[in-house]
């Protein structure tokens, strides 16, 4: 239970949340070593993509199972756009992210019909068509062998780790502010219980398709700087792995939390390179991790941590506003 | 005088089962109506036809003389008819506060609030149906807080938006001898501020001191409609509830 003297001590201790990205920025002070940015970097990226999942799944119940459809396409966007127009990064990355939320609100469609179960299984269908289509049309998408020969983020790798870290701490934050902002509670309202929503004067459809969208656009600069790190793109990007590796990193982290997301993809991506001399046990040691994790803390590492210091981890902001009223907490 | 709400004709077929068959009926502003029937007789259908959560196969819904038959559920909440939930809905992972705020962000609760904001009015609703004071109730879960209590949470959900009829499906449904004297009164307070109120109950000793108004449904049909002292002798009601004659049914 929350009570009224830890909220007001939560609020209180929010800076604390700072001591993350503060050491980040100073992590190439340790080393600049280019094998371990590179790890961190793809770390950065995944923490939006699975985030950016959350916002979807975590906060508003849209169970997706196809989120890799956003990254994918705004990925190619991307690519084509820098390809064939000649568009730097620092463009594209952004419009494949706009086109992130045109794809979000052609999926929002299903999901006015299709709830739970029904729409995760539709949405997994999603990336699958996409690659097709890119199989089908290889004259604009170069087809099996994807589009490569894109430019690269920066040629320094420390140029690309800031940008990649502005892109996480940016795109994070904008995406906590949404979780606990108005729209936020009614995401999180929907996700409790849709029915009660409308019943309560919410145009679940309109704040449905808001979700999508936003979910599709971050999800979507997360492909587009995937694209330009890799300096390629190929239909593999739709494979249903990204999908369930959103998912998985988010539920690492904690679902619902946004930010849980961030510790998810570290934890795994650190994970995966430190287990590279043992290929061969690699999938085994990473499905005992997480069996671990959601055995003795099913509802995320991020959320548990935070609850052990006593840290906030999102609420509504509108309640900020009891710390100045005192009478209202002496009623 | 103009009946506040108005159902003419209204039809709901399931298949081959007919669960409400040509209703009609009007409420006065200002009053409690009674809903009652045996269990499967469509009250609820009843409800989830005048609130858009199902649509009509005929017949038309007024509100305010206003045709609302067609429109979705929001837009009904937000003209001025609030329903709950006979199994009680609440947003269980969010806080008390948090569940009536959303009903706060509507469209009619934001017309309506004029100048407060968001949070003095929805603990404004939360102190209507006694879930504060003590202050420590509104950072509950909605999970954690007793049946008694998330039943006023719903309605203290619905109050947020300022409605001018609400429809409680079962208010005092699973309720104990404690919490029953708390949603009576505070039902009857309601309606003295001027809110027009629909119950669907079983509990007829709790219904029968509340309702100015009673209508009884069978099988989709209203079979009658009056006074609760009427209805208590209407034989045609006690043989849909006992299957034989006598009144100790209302006692």
């Amino acid at each position: 239970m929350v009570n009224m003297k830890n909220l007001k001590e939560n609020i209180s201790k929010r800076g604390l949340i700072f001591v993350i990205p503060i050491l980040l920025l100073l992590f190439p002070i340790l080393t600049t070593d280019y094998y371990i940015l590179t790890i961190l970097i793809t770390a950065n990226i995944y923490a939006v993509f699975a985030s950016s999942w959350d916002l979807l799944g975590g906060v508003t119940g849209q169970f997706s199972l196809g989120q890799a459809l956003f990254f994918g396409v705004a990925a190619y966007m991307s690519g084509a756009l820098n390809l064939y127009l000649g568009l730097a990064p620092w463009m594209t990355i952004p419009l494949g992210g706009a086109f992130g939320v045109i794809v979000g609100f052609l999926v929002a469609l299903p999901s006015l019909r299709l709830k739970g179960a029904y729409f995760a299984i539709t949405s997994l269908i999603f990336p699958g068509i996409l690659a097709t289509l890119i199989l089908m049309y290889p004259d604009i998408t170069g087809g099996d062998s994807g589009l490569y020969g894109l430019s690269s983020i920066s040629s320094e790798i420390l140029i690309t780790y800031y940008a990649s870290l502005l892109l996480m701490i940016g795109s994070i934050f904008v995406l906590l502010r949404i979780a606990n902002s108005n729209m936020g509670l009614i995401f999180r309202s929907i996700r409790d219980d849709e029915d009660a929503a409308e019943a309560t004067g919410i145009n679940t459809t309109k704040y449905k398709f808001y979700s999508f969208a936003i979910s599709g656009f971050f999800a979507g600069i997360a492909g587009g700087f995937q694209a330009h790190l890799l300096m390629f793109v190929g239909p593999y990007i739709f494979n249903a792995f990204y999908s369930f590796q959103a998912i998985l990193f988010a539920a690492l982290g904690g679902i619902g939390t946004i930010i849980g997301s961030v510790g998810g993809a570290y934890l795994m991506s650190i994970l995966n390179e430190v287990l590279r001399d043992i290929a061969e046990f690699r999938v085994i040691v990473t499905a005992i991790v997480m069996l671990l994790v959601f055995r003795f803390l099913p509802r995320g590492l991020l959320r548990e941590i935070t609850r052990r210091l006593g840290l906030p981890l999102g609420f509504w902001s509108g309640l900020k506003k009891l710390r100045r009223s005192k009478d209202e907490s002496d009623s | 005088m103009n009946p506040i709400l108005e159902t003419k004709n209204l039809h709901k077929q399931f298949g081959g089962l007919t669960a409400v068959d040509n209703f009609s009926l009007q409420i006065k502003e200002g009053e409690i109506l009674g809903l009652i029937g045996p269990n499967g007789a469509g009250k609820t259908t009843f409800f989830n036809l005048i609130t858009g959560f199902l649509k009509p196969d005929s017949g038309i819904v007024l509100l305010k003389g206003k045709n609302i038959t067609k429109l979705k559920p929001h837009k009904i909440a937000n003209l001025g008819m609030v329903r709950t939930f006979q199994i009680i809905k609440p947003f269980k992972q969010m806080l008390a506060v948090e569940n009536v705020a959303v009903a706060c962000l509507s469209d009619r609760a934001k017309r309506k609030r004029n100048g407060d904001d968001i949070l003095s009015k929805t603990l404004k609703s939360l102190r209507q149906v006694e879930i504060i004071p003590p202050a420590e109730n509104m950072f509950k879960l909605a999970s954690e807080l007793s049946h008694g209590y998330t039943k006023r949470l719903d309605i203290a959900r619905a109050l947020a938006l300022e409605p001018e009829i609400i429809l409680l499906d079962e208010p005092f449904g699973g309720l104990g001898l404690k919490e029953t004297p708390i949603m009576n009164s505070l039902i009857k307070r309601l309606n003295e501020q001027g809110l027009t109120i629909i119950i669907i109950e079983h509990k007829m000793r709790e219904l029968m001191k509340l309702a100015h108004r009673i209508a009884v449904m069978h099988f989709g049909e209203k079979i009658a409609e009056g006074t609760p002292k009427e209805i208590s002798k209407n034989q045609r009601v006690c043989q849909a509830y006992l299957g034989k004659e006598g009144d100790e049914l209302f006692v």
